[in-house]
């Protein structure tokens, strides 16, 4: 696991209560999405139970003995899913899928990079993205399976690249 | 024989009573001006001091600590804005400057509940600390509170075992340094 630099709001116990202030919650709203931002990215997790996440150290702080409820975090992620930010997976809304980029943020990057290296009006399976040797270092490689399927899925909307699905596997083509 | 106290005595009891209480309410009210006054006069000086040495709060460190510890003490709090306040100080007329992150008016209840948790080290105050310290009954310590988490200035904590506790961003030591640290790379 890497590294996280926390921030000083991490250290500061109210941090883990919701505020009840609307301007003040709107800024402890806001440290809480970059916080849980950084940290998945640093895990490469684009995914969050809710149930188990108030375990995670990412919620749980115990040096200072606080803790964000369950009720908390959903808080933050509804908030979240506001901007796009984020988007519940099932309906009673316990797992979460986070996108520390949006999903046109993902789709442009992926779309870049292949431009780059050449491939359009080529198919390029989806494992070759995720965990192909040419995407290494990309912000993408390693990417959850499902988001990236819909981050393509946002740049085939505009006319980017086309999904498509051969024996096993799906592959997409950049035009 | 016991002499009673006729009426005429009565009423002049009560009447030098009365006067005493109307000098005594005169006092307090013309003590209470004169402490709001300078305590409005010191924080226009303060505005003032913030917009003259602007670029010297930016670069001296240990100026610019000492410069927020004399915030914290009257109430006006750096930290209100997220771009730290003598970003904020905008001229407004000849001479006149000002500071947009204050937040309404801090009344004199507020400027002791500041002064306290400064005291203290803590950071933050609690209702018993304030009806203990500063002998206040539970209503003016809640009211005062209250209103400083409506004015954005206290953060409210409900995970203390015992009560709910009242944060000061402006003296968490941590939240001071990472502002200071946005500021020097400014």
């Amino acid at each position: 696991m890497a590294e996280v630099v926390w921030p000083w709001q991490y250290n500061f116990p109210p941090f883990f209560t919701i505020q009840p202030h609307a301007e003040t919650r709107a800024k402890q709203l806001e440290a809480w999405q970059q916080l849980i931002a950084i940290y998945l990215k640093s895990n490469k997790q684009s995914t969050m139970d809710i149930r188990e996440a108030s375990n995670s150290p990412l919620f749980n702080n115990t040096s200072i003995n606080r803790k964000l409820s369950p009720e908390s975090i959903l808080t933050i992620l509804e908030d979240m899913a506001k901007s796009g930010k984020a988007a519940p997976v099932d309906k009673s809304k316990n797992v979460w899928e986070i996108y520390w980029h949006s999903l046109d943020e993902w789709g442009n990057m992926i779309y870049n990079w292949a431009n780059i290296n050449g491939m359009n009006n080529t198919v390029c399976t989806l494992f070759e993205l995720r965990e192909g040797e040419n995407s290494v270092g990309e912000e993408f490689h390693g990417l959850d399976m499902n988001v990236l399927i819909k981050a393509l899925k946002s740049l085939e909307m505009k006319g980017k690249c086309e999904l498509m699905e051969f024996d096993d596997n799906q592959g997409v083509k950049f035009f | 024989m016991r002499r009673r106290a006729g009426v005429g005595a009565i009423q002049k009891q009560r009447l030098e009573q009365e006067k005493y209480r109307e000098k005594g309410s005169e006092i307090q009210e013309n003590q209470f001006q004169q402490m709001s006054k300078q305590l409005e006069v010191f924080r226009e000086n303060l505005e003032e001091f913030a917009s003259k040495h602007k670029s010297e709060i930016k670069k001296n460190a240990q100026f610019r600590r000492q410069f927020q510890e004399m915030c914290a003490a009257i109430g006006v709090d750096p930290l209100a804005s997220g771009k730290g306040f003598w970003f904020t100080v905008v001229p407004i007329g000849k001479g006149k400057w000002l500071v947009q992150s204050v937040p309404g008016e801090l009344n004199l209840d507020q400027t002791l509940v500041l002064q306290k948790a400064s005291t203290l080290g803590t950071a933050w105050v609690s209702t018993s600390i304030l009806t203990q310290d500063l002998s206040w009954n539970d209503t003016r310590a809640e009211n005062a509170l209250n209103h400083m988490v409506k004015e954005g200035l206290a953060w409210v904590d409900t995970q203390d075992p015992k009560e709910t506790l009242y944060w000061f961003p402006s003296m968490f030591a941590e939240c001071v340094s990472a502002s200071e640290d946005a500021v020097s790379t400014k």
